[in-house]
């Protein structure tokens, strides 16, 4: 059982970093970061760099939490999530969640709502 | 002086307004596509090549194109230092020692290393270039069949041997690319062969459309399959210039760099591919802290920089002198003054100075301003990489379709683009390399040329390869070369240089 | 993330990756060996003529021969497993190599009935579905910016004389 959290770095990531580990210590697990990456352009903003990842472990020892990061390569964001949550048998998915525009919504889908409706547990939507 | 007058013919010419104009947007646009991962030089050059066929004035399309060579050349070696994204194998030694300064907050240091290197052997390669050249063309004129039929050997020999991957295959890419240059009407008897009564197909397979497919659309679907993604960190860039002692630190290796790199250029076969693993390993040995390499040395990025674009700029010997292409990018060379209605040889530079002195010239124009033009520029090109697959892709192949269907309008090679795309891919991700292939095509007609003549002289007695002491000295280079490349020992030092870095 | 790779790209994957076997050196061997034969019967068929002077045929096929000697020995290395670890023909990225090679197709077909524009933007189109998960308003919007671009840098820039609407 572990407390898995959909990574993207945005304005709302902080939050629900701060959220699955409060939910981690009080469930007495760990939290899976999974950062992923679909892949569509040589590089990409929203993978979280060597530096960052490090951070990121960094601020769950100081929580006493113990946080590992899974960086998979996969077009669909939502997939790969859920996947992750299905092999790690987790409790929570925690994911960000923002404000969009009509416009933004047309073109992009939303990948926190296709976690909301197809997760198998619990889910966390996290506001920034 | 026959020397500086023909510098100074060249300058003349490459200083025109026009053709400053033409190199300067040939190196922005090389730059640009170049720093794209996997369009290395050589589709880089097959996809803008399209570009210059309508100019007028054939020295400046050719201009333009050395330019866009040494602007891919240099955005390769940009991604490969700033996000460990090397656009093509000879920047992938650049990004060994690059990318690791850049990670220590050197990244500017590394671009600056890199920018000098590449200037001061382009300069000096350029020297070499324009005092070599005229002899190699007097001496090439004295070439009969036997010879040209055991230089065109030893070249595609070399490319066999620089290639990754195993021996066989390597040769059996040469053997394929050599057929595929068989097709269309066989010039001695008239015959058309291997066309299929397509009347379309009687001009033989279209170079472009060979280079765009194995190249262009074979990366794509390379991609597709297992997309590349980095991280958009930019190691920060300041401190550009480097001080005295790094000067210093980085003179020796940009000197021997630019030394070995000369040389190698001037192989045919790819010595430009070999150049920088070269220089990497010879500074690797020569260095008093070898434990520093693979961890942001200096040395490992200015020697392999210069050696590159030294053997970048000697590459160009060969095949204004023999007509004989040293590499897959040289090839496009041909084909484009072929296009431009030139047949390149040694005659070129007795009958056009003005366009052979010219680009060379130019050639180090182009230094100049890639040293002038991408320092700045470096935010931008970084930001090229943003751009997503799915709008990369489409224009790649949007614009090779077009690019190639303008060079004769011929829906024939737009399909041709399609069927080597897919050959392409399926033979490189088994493991064949393509760029043998494409040496095998551009050769093979000369091969089959001088070896019908050279039999016809000697009466059917193959002999003749081996009684003249040039062609007999060729070939067994070629030999020797070829034998390197299978002993085992020799292949593992190859990987070797590589694996150590980990 | 971003592991120091230092060797030159790869050929294939990397060596522990579980797809890689000698199977790709089986299909590259195969293939290599029927296209040379292929070579070697056509070029028969054009007349040898003899070493002194040499019919249209013989250069190709002798090369032809060569390559089918080289693709059965490399085809023989990758059936007994000697042969070199590639990823060979696993995970084949089917929809790319489908819209890839259709939109060049579709390029080389539809230029001169369509006409410049149209053909682009269909080109572009069929090639923007390559990517597995690209929104169909997304791919439409590309397309279109394709064939502005294309329009901008070939008619009105380098004066391509091609005919433009059907």
């Amino acid at each position: 059982m572990t407390v898995v959290l959909a990574h993207v770095p945005n304005e709302s990531a902080d939050a629900a970093f701060d959220a699955a580990l409060e939910q981690a210590r009080f469930r007495g697990t760990g939290v899976v970061v999974v950062n992923v990456a679909p892949g569509d352009a040589p590089v990409d903003d929203r993978i979280v760099p060597e530096d960052g990842v490090a951070a990121l472990t960094r601020r769950g020892a100081d929580a006493g939490v113990e946080v590992t990061v899974e960086q998979p390569v996969d077009g669909d964001v939502a997939g790969a999530v859920l996947d992750s949550a299905k092999r790690h048998d987790a409790a929570l998915v925690v994911v960000g969640v923002r404000r969009r525009s009509a416009v933004g919504k047309l073109l992009m889908g939303s990948v926190a709502q296709r976690i909301i409706l197809d997760a198998d547990c619990q889910v966390l939507g996290v506001k920034g | 002086m026959d020397l500086v007058n023909n510098l100074s013919l060249g300058l003349e010419t490459a200083l025109q307004w026009q053709n400053v104009l033409f190199c300067l947007v040939g190196v922005a646009l090389g730059t640009a596509v170049g720093v794209l991962p996997g369009i290395g030089p050589t589709a880089t050059i097959a996809l803008l090549l399209p570009v210059t066929f309508n100019f007028d004035s054939p020295t400046s399309a050719l201009i333009m194109l050395a330019g866009i060579y040494y602007g891919a050349q240099y955005g390769g070696s940009t991604t490969a230092i700033l996000i460990n994204l090397p656009g093509e194998s000879s920047s992938a030694v650049t990004a060994i020692d690059g990318n690791q300064m850049a990670k220590k907050g050197q990244a500017g240091l590394a671009l600056a290393t890199a920018a000098i290197g590449s200037f001061v052997a382009g300069t000096v390669a350029t020297l070499v270039l324009a005092v070599a050249a005229p002899p190699l063309a007097k001496v090439a004129l004295t070439f009969g069949a036997a010879e040209y039929f055991s230089l065109v050997v030893l070249g595609l020999m070399i490319s066999v041997t620089l290639a990754r991957g195993s021996v066989p295959k390597a040769l059996a890419m040469v053997s394929l690319g050599i057929l595929l240059g068989t097709v269309g009407q066989d010039l001695n008897t008239g015959t058309p062969r291997f066309t299929f009564d397509v009347r379309e197909l009687f001009e033989g397979v279209n170079f472009v459309a060979l280079a765009v497919g194995i190249f262009g659309i074979t990366e794509i679907l390379r991609n597709l399959r297992d997309p590349q993604t980095r991280d958009a960190k930019l190691h920060e860039v300041h401190s550009l210039w480097p001080r005295g002692k790094e000067l210093r630190a980085m003179s020796g290796p940009i000197a021997r760099g630019t030394g070995l790199g000369s040389l190698m250029g001037i192989l045919p076969g790819g010595g430009h591919i070999l150049a920088p693993f070269a220089s990497y390993a010879a500074e690797k040995k020569l260095s008093r802290h070898p434990e520093q390499f693979g961890h942001g040395a200096l040395a490992g990025v200015a020697g392999p920089e210069s050696a590159n674009n030294a053997a970048a700029q000697t590459s160009f010997i060969p095949l204004l002198t023999l007509a004989i292409p040293a590499n897959p990018v040289m090839a496009l060379m041909i084909g484009a003054f072929i296009i431009q209605g030139i047949t390149p040889g040694p005659n070129v530079i007795n009958e056009q100075p003005a366009l052979v002195w010219g680009l060379i010239a130019s050639m180090w124009i182009g230094n100049v301003l890639l040293v002038a033009l991408n320092l700045p520029l470096i935010g931008l090109w970084v930001r090229m990489l943003k751009v997503p697959y799915w709008v990369m892709f489409p224009t790649i192949v949007v614009l090779a379709s077009i690019g190639t269907y303008s060079v004769s309008n011929n829906p024939w090679h737009v399909f041709m683009i399609a069927a080597f795309g897919l050959l392409g891919f399926v033979l490189v991700q088994c493991g064949c390399e393509p760029a043998p292939l494409l040496l095998g095509f551009v050769l093979g007609p000369l091969l089959e040329e001088n070896l019908r003549r050279a039999m016809l002289i000697s009466q059917g007695d193959p002999s003749t390869f081996v009684t003249r002491p040039i062609s007999a000295g060729l070939l067994a280079v070629g030999a020797l070369a070829l034998l390197v490349a299978v002993l085992p020992a020799m292949r593992k030092k190859r990987e070797k240089v590589f694996v150590e870095e980990d | 993330m971003s592991a120091p790779v230092p060797a030159p790209p790869p050929v294939g994957g990397p060596p522990d990756d579980p797809e890689t076997s000698t199977r790709g050196d089986l299909v590259a061997g195969s293939l290599l060996a029927v296209l040379g034969a292929a070579f070697a019967v056509g070029a028969h068929g054009y007349g040898l003529g003899d070493f002194r002077t040499m019919g249209a045929g013989m250069f190709p096929f002798l090369v032809g021969l060569v390559l089918v000697a080289l693709g059965v020995s490399i085809a023989l290395k990758g059936a007994r497993g000697t042969g070199e670890l590639t990823v060979g023909l696993t995970r084949i990225p089917w929809r790319g190599v489908v819209c890839i090679a259709g939109a060049v197709l579709l390029f080389g077909t539809a230029l001169e009935h369509l006409g410049f524009v149209l053909t682009v933007a269909l080109t572009a189109l069929v090639a923007c579905l390559a990517s597995p998960t690209i929104s169909i308003i997304r791919a439409a919007l590309c397309s279109l910016g394709i064939t502005v671009a294309c329009y901008a840098v070939f008619v009105l820039g380098l004066q391509l004389r091609l005919p433009l609407w059907p």
